[in-house]
C-alpha cells in the first residue's frame, strides 16, 4: 500500500494528523494543504503529491472530512476540503496520541 | 459507515476517477503557477510541474486502492500473482485446464440433459400445486381417463378441478394440411393452470360454454407452422375441416401438462364435441384426463378426502361412464398424485427409458471428472515440488503459511474457473450434438435445460473439483519441510510421501479408465450387434406413410378398398417407385398392433399360448420390404367385405407354420382365428410363407405372424410402404395422389424406414458414442498423469540412475527400471479396475444385446489400452533416464 511513500520522511500517520490539523482553519484544496504544512513548517515538512492524494481519499473513506467543488482564489474549479464532525474528534484524539507518543520517546531520549 | 460510504464510492466509481484526475490536474497547474512566478518560462514551469508531480497514474492507483477492503486487496494481490504465474508456464496451463474443461463440460452437459428430462417441471406457476386424478381399479391397475359426467360431478367439490383429451387432428393452414397433437380443455383449463396469454387471449370459460370456435397455439407449433407470424391472432385455421379462429398463444416452453408435451392445438371441449374433431364425443365415455390445483392451505391428502368423498358417492360404482365393449365394471378408488413434472404418458415411460442411459452417463461423467481432478493434483503436485524453492523464499520473507496455501487454492481457483468457461462451451456444444437431428428423437422429447440450476450446477461442481485438487498438494506442500531447500539449493527433493500420493492418484486415474473402456466396449459392441442383427426386411430405399382410413366430418367419405387399389396403382407409376403396398403395420416403423387366438383343427393347443400377431397387407407387401415368399403365392388385393362364411386367403411366416404345423407342409391348410374371448371366428388357408420378420425393434425376435387381406372398416389407418429411391418429390406425389382420391384424407409424415430403424437405435447409439467419448479422454488423462509422474520419477532419481550407470547398467535396464514403475502404477490400477468393471458390467447388463456383461473381451481391450498408452506415456521419461550422464549427476550432488 505504501509503495509511493520515500519522500514523506514522516512518522506513519502523522500524515492524517498533519492534514486534520491543517484544515483545522478552514477548507482547503490539496495543493492549498501542501502549502499551508511546507509554510508553516517553514519548508522542513515537504508533503508529497503521491502520499498526499491517498491520505485524503483516506480520509474520505472514514467520514473524518468532506470534499466539494468550489472556486479557488483565482477563479478556477478547485476541490475544497473541509473537516467533518467526526474529523474534529479524531483530530482532538490523534493529537493527544502523539503528544503521548512524543513524550515517550523524549523520555526515551533523556534517561535510556 | 464506512461500509456504505466504500459501496458508493465503488457505485460513482467513474466520477470518482473523474474527479481525482480534474483535482490532481488542477494542482499541477497551481504548482506550474508557482514555478512561473518564480520566473521560469510557461513552457518549463509546465514540464517541472510535471516532474514535481511524480507519477501520477501510480498516485491514482494508490487512491483507488484505499477504498478496496484490506482483505480483498489481498486476494486481488495473490489472484493477479497466481494468474501471472500461469501465464509464464502455457503448458501446464493447457493441460490442466483442458483437463478440468473435459471434465466440467461433460458433467454440464449430461446434467442438462437429466435437469430437462427428470427434474423439470411443467412450465406453469406454481407447478407444486398440481395434482392428477387415477381411479385405482384395484387388481386392474390404475387409469387416469374419467368421463364428462364423472368430471363434472367431481368438478362442483372444493378442490379446483380443469380437465383435457388428447387427439391428433387433421390441420390445414393456407392450404397446407399436416397433422396435430391437439388439447381438448374444459374452460377452467388455463384458469387453473394458471397461465398468461403470450399473445392474445386463453380459452375462458364462456368460450367453452359458447363451444366458440377459437384455438390457441402453442409457441412452438405458432413459430414452427406458422413462421412466428405476428399477424396470427384473427387468423383462421382448419381443424379436421372445421374452421377454428385463432385467439391467443400461450408461453414459450408450454405444450400441455404431460411429459414429454408436445400438444401444439388447444381448443374448447364444446366446440370439438359439435364440431366433430374429437369423434364419438359422449359425456359418458371415458377419455379425458382430469387435474386441479391445490390451494393454498389444501394438502394433497386433505383434498384425496374431500373428492374421493364426491367420488364414492357419485362415480365409484360407474354409475357416470359407460364402458366399452367387452370391459366390465369395477368398483374405484379414487387417488391424487402430484404431478409438477407433468403427467405421465401412458404408452410412452420416457423417463424410465431415457433415465437410466442418462443416470448412467452421469456417473461416467462424474469418473471422468475424479480422473481430471486427480490429473490436475499431480499437476499441481509437480509443480509445486518445482517451486518449493520460491515458496520457501516467500515464507522466509514473511509470509505466513496461511497466505501461501490461501495463495495456492486460489491458484487452483483460477485453473477450475478457466476450465468451467471453456467446459461451458463444450457443454453448450455437447448438448447441441447430443440434441441435434441425426441422434434421433431426444430432442423431441428433451428441451436441454440451460437455466439457473445448471449454472448453479456448473458452478459448484468446478468449485468443488478446485477444492478436490487443489487443497491436497496445497496442504502438503504448505505443511511439509519448506526450508531445507534453501540450504542446499540445486539438490531435487526426495520422493518421499509425494511419491505415494502422485502414484496412487494415477492408479485411480486407471481403474476408472479400465471400468469406463471396459464399459464403453460393452456398449460399442451392442450397438454392432444390434445394427448386423438380420431384421428379415430390407430397410434402404423404403419410404413410409400413415394414412387415415375412416370418415370424418373433414374427410367425408372413408377410404375403401377400391380406392386403395386405384391408390396403389396410380402410386406405381410414378416414376422411381417399384412397388407399393398398404398395411395395418411396417416393421419398426409402426402401425397397429393386433392379436387373435389361433387354433388348427384336430392340432393340440400350442403350450406358449395362441394368441399370434396378424398384419392387414395388400399384395406386393412382402416385395416392398425384401421379405423373400419361401413358398405359396403372395396374398389377393382388398375387397369391400368378405362374403359370409368364405375362408380368406392369408399368408404365414416361417416361424407360424413351425409352431402350429411342425415339419408339415402348411400350404393349403386351415385354420382359425377368434377375438379373445369371442366364440365366432374365421377360417383362413395357408396360401403362401415368409421368412419371418422382426417388427418391434432390433433387440426383440421375430415372432410367429399371419398375414390377411385388408377389407374395409378393419383398420383405423393403414401404413403406406414403398420401395423408391427415398426422395421428397416421390413422397409429395404419393402424397398428392391419395388426397386426389379420397379427398380430406389426413396423413402423416413420408418417413424412410431406414430412418426409423437409426431412430430405434437412439439410444444405444448415444450410450456407445459417449462411452467411448468418455474412454477415450479417460486414457488420455492416464497418459497426461503417467507421463507426469515417470518425468518426476527420473528427475528425483538423476543421482541413483547416474550411479548405476556408473556402476555398469545397460541402458536397456535403465530403460527397464523406467517401464517396471510405470506398469507397477499400471497393474494396481488394473487390479482395482477390473472389479469395478465387472460390477458396471452386471448394473448395464439389461442393456446389453449380443455381449455378456463379464466378457473377457471388453476387459482384455481395457487392458491392452491401458498397457498401451503406459508404454506411450514413458517414451520420453525413459529416453531422459538413458541420457543421463552419470559424471553429471554425480557431481550435481
Amino acid at each position: 500500500m505504501a509503495r509511493g511513500d520515500k519522500n514523506s520522511e514522516l512518522l506513519p500517520g502523522t500524515l492524517d494528523l498533519l492534514i486534520l490539523r491543517a484544515l483545522r482553519g478552514g477548507s482547503l484544496h490539496g495543493y492549498g494543504i501542501a502549502e499551508r504544512l511546507r509554510a508553516v513548517s517553514d519548508d522542513v515538512l515537504q508533503v508529497g503529491e503521491s502520499s498526499l492524494y491517498p491520505a485524503l481519499q483516506r480520509l474520505l473513506l472514514d467520514g473524518y472530512v468532506r470534499a466539494e467543488w468550489g472556486a479557488s482564489e483565482n477563479n478556477r474549479r478547485a476541490r475544497f476540503y473541509t473537516l467533518t464532525a467526526i474529523g474534529r474528534k479524531q483530530l482532538v484524539a490523534e493529537q493527544d496520541e502523539f503528544e503521548r507518543m512524543v513524550g515517550a520517546i523524549r523520555a526515551v531520549l533523556r534517561f535510556a | 459507515m464506512r461500509f456504505f460510504r466504500r459501496v458508493l464510492y465503488w457505485l460513482r466509481f467513474r466520477a470518482e476517477q473523474d474527479d481525482l484526475r480534474e483535482e490532481i490536474a488542477q494542482h499541477r497547474a497551481l504548482v506550474a503557477a508557482e514555478f512561473e512566478r518564480r520566473g521560469l518560462t510557461a513552457d518549463a514551469a509546465r514540464d517541472a510541474a510535471r516532474r514535481a508531480m511524480g507519477n501520477e497514474t501510480s498516485m491514482r492507483e494508490q487512491a483507488r486502492g484505499v477504498w478496496l477492503a484490506p482483505r480483498l486487496d489481498a486476494f486481488l494481490q495473490d489472484w493477479r500473482y497466481s494468474w501471472r504465474g500461469l501465464r509464464h508456464s502455457p503448458a501446464f496451463t493447457l493441460v490442466a485446464v483442458t483437463s478440468l474443461a473435459v471434465g466440467i463440460g461433460a458433467n454440464a452437459a449430461v446434467f442438462g440433459l437429466l435437469d430437462g428430462l427428470l427434474l423439470a417441471r411443467v412450465p406453469v406457476p406454481s407447478a407444486s400445486q398440481l395434482i392428477h386424478l387415477k381411479r385405482d381399479l384395484g387388481p386392474d391397475g390404475v387409469d387416469d381417463r374419467f368421463s364428462r359426467s364423472e368430471f363434472n360431478a367431481l368438478a362442483a367439490g372444493p378442490v379446483s378441478l380443469a380437465m383435457f383429451g388428447s387427439t391428433f387432428a387433421p390441420v390445414e393452414i393456407d392450404g397446407v394440411g399436416a397433422n396435430a397433437s391437439t388439447d381438448v380443455i374444459d374452460g377452467r383449463y388455463f384458469g387453473v393452470t394458471g397461465l398468461r396469454a403470450e399473445r392474445g387471449r386463453l380459452i375462458s370459460p364462456a368460450d367453452d360454454e359458447a363451444a366458440a370456435p377459437v384455438v390457441v397455439l402453442t409457441d412452438r407449433f405458432w413459430r414452427g407452422r406458422m413462421n412466428g407470424d405476428p399477424n396470427v391472432i384473427g387468423k383462421t385455421i382448419t381443424i379436421s375441416g372445421q374452421r377454428f379462429s385463432v385467439i391467443g398463444v400461450t408461453p414459450s416452453g408450454f405444450a400441455g401438462l404431460r411429459f414429454p408435451a408436445f400438444a401444439a392445438l388447444f381448443i374448447p371441449y364444446r366446440s370439438a364435441a359439435t364440431l366433430g374433431v374429437l369423434p364419438r364425443a359422449d359425456d359418458r365415455r371415458q377419455g379425458l384426463t382430469v387435474f386441479g390445483r391445490l390451494g393454498a392451505s389444501q394438502s394433497l391428502e386433505g383434498a384425496q378426502g374431500q373428492l374421493r368423498a364426491l367420488w364414492d358417492h357419485c362415480c365409484a360404482m360407474g354409475q357416470l361412464f359407460t364402458p366399452a365393449k367387452g370391459q366390465t365394471v369395477v368398483a374405484a378408488r379414487l387417488v391424487l398424485d402430484d404431478v409438477s413434472r407433468g403427467i405421465p404418458h401412458p404408452k410412452m415411460d420416457l423417463r424410465g427409458m431415457f433415465g437410466r442411459v442418462l443416470w448412467a452417463l452421469m456417473a461416467g461423467v462424474g469418473l471422468l471428472l475424479l480422473a481430471a481432478c486427480a490429473n490436475v493434483a499431480n499437476l499441481l503436485l509437480a509443480r509445486g515440488s518445482a517451486r518449493t524453492g520460491e515458496l520457501a523464499m516467500r515464507l522466509a520473507l514473511g509470509a505466513s503459511r496461511a497466505r501461501l496455501a490461501g495463495q495456492l487454492v486460489i491458484e487452483s481457483l483460477q485453473l477450475s474457473l478457466l476450465g468451467a468457461a471453456a467446459g461451458g462451451l463444450l457443454a453448450w456444444w455437447g448438448t447441441k450434438y447430443l440434441t441435434a437431428e441425426h441422434v434421433g428423437d431426444l430432442a423431441m422429447v428433451v428441451q436441454p435445460s440451460v437455466g439457473p440450476a445448471v449454472f448453479l450446477f456448473t458452478t459448484v461442481v468446478s468449485v468443488a473439483s478446485a477444492l478436490a485438487f487443489g487443497v491436497a498438494p496445497a496442504a502438503h506442500l504448505v505443511r511439509g519441510d519448506l526450508l531445507s531447500p534453501l540450504s542446499q539449493a540445486g539438490r531435487r527433493a526426495v520422493p518421499g510421501r509425494r511419491g505415494v500420493l502422485d502414484r496412487g492418484l494415477v492408479a485411480l486415474q486407471v481403474a476408472l479408465a479400465v471400468l469406463l473402456v471396459s464399459g464403453a466396449t460393452l456398449l460399442v459392441q451392442t450397438l454392432r450387434n444390434l445394427q448386423d442383427t438380420k431384421l428379415g426386411f430390407e430397410p434402404a430405399q423404403r419410404l413410409a406413410i400413415t394414412v387415415e382410413t375412416r370418415a370424418t366430418s373433414y374427410a367425408r367419405q372413408a377410404m375403401t378398398a377400391q380406392m386403395a387399389n386405384e391408390m396403389l396403382r396410380r402410386i406405381r407409376g410414378i416414376p422411381g417407385v417399384r412397388t407399393a403396398a398398404f398395411a395395418s403395420l411396417v416393421p419398426v416403423y409402426g402401425g397397429r398392433t393386433m392379436t387373435d387366438n389361433v387354433t388348427v383343427p384336430g392340432a393340440q393347443a400350442p403350450s406358449d399360448g395362441a394368441s399370434t400377431l396378424f398384419v392387414g397387407v395388400t399384395p406386393d407387401y412382402f416385395e416392398s420390404l425384401g421379405m423373400p415368399l419361401l413358398t405359396g403365392h403372395d396374398i389377393g388385393p382388398p375387397v369391400a367385405t368378405l362374403p359370409r362364411g368364405a375362408i380368406r386367403d392369408v399368408v404365414v411366416n416361417d416361424l407360424f407354420v413351425k409352431k402350429f404345423f411342425g415339419d408339415h407342409n402348411p400350404v393349403g391348410q386351415v385354420f382359425r382365428d377368434a377375438d379373445d374371448g369371442d366364440t365366432t371366428f374365421t377360417e383362413d388357408r395357408i396360401v403362401g410363407v415368409v421368412a419371418a420378420a422382426k417388427f418391434a425393434d432390433a433387440r426383440s425376435p421375430a415372432r410367429p405372424m399371419y398375414f390377411v387381406p385388408i377389407n374395409d372398416g378393419d383398420w383405423p389407418f393403414l401404413v403406406l410402404v414403398m420401395r423408391s429411391s427415398v426422395d421428397a418429390t416421390i413422397a409429395a406425389s404419393a402424397g398428392r395422389t391419395i388426397s386426389a382420391i379420397a379427398p380430406g384424407i389426413g396423413r402423416g409424415e413420408p418417413t424412410s424406414l431406414a430412418a426409423s430403424i437409426d431412430a430405434a437405435l437412439t439410444r444405444e447409439r448415444i450410450a456407445a458414442t459417449l462411452a467411448t467419448l468418455f474412454g477415450i479422454i479417460a486414457l488420455s488423462l492416464v497418459a497426461v498423469g503417467l507421463y507426469g509422474v515417470m518425468l518426476y520419477q527420473v528427475a528425483a532419481r538423476t543421482t541413483e540412475i547416474g550411479i548405476r550407470v556408473a556402476l555398469g547398467a545397460s541402458p536397456s535396464a535403465v530403460v527397464g527400471l523406467v517401464l517396471r514403475q510405470s506398469l507397477a502404477i499400471v497393474a494396481i490400477g488394473l487390479a482395482a479396475g477390473v472389479p469395478l468393471a465387472l460390477l458396471a458390467g452386471r448394473a448395464v447388463s439389461s442393456q446389453l444385446y449380443g455381449i455378456q456383461p463379464y466378457s473377457l473381451s471388453a476387459l482384455g481391450v481395457a487392458t491392452i489400452a491401458l498397457f498401451g498408452v503406459a508404454l506411450a506415456a514413458c517414451l520420453v521419461p525413459a529416453r531422459r533416464a538413458v541420457r543421463i550422464d552419470p559424471l553429471a549427476a554425480l557431481r550435481a550432488s
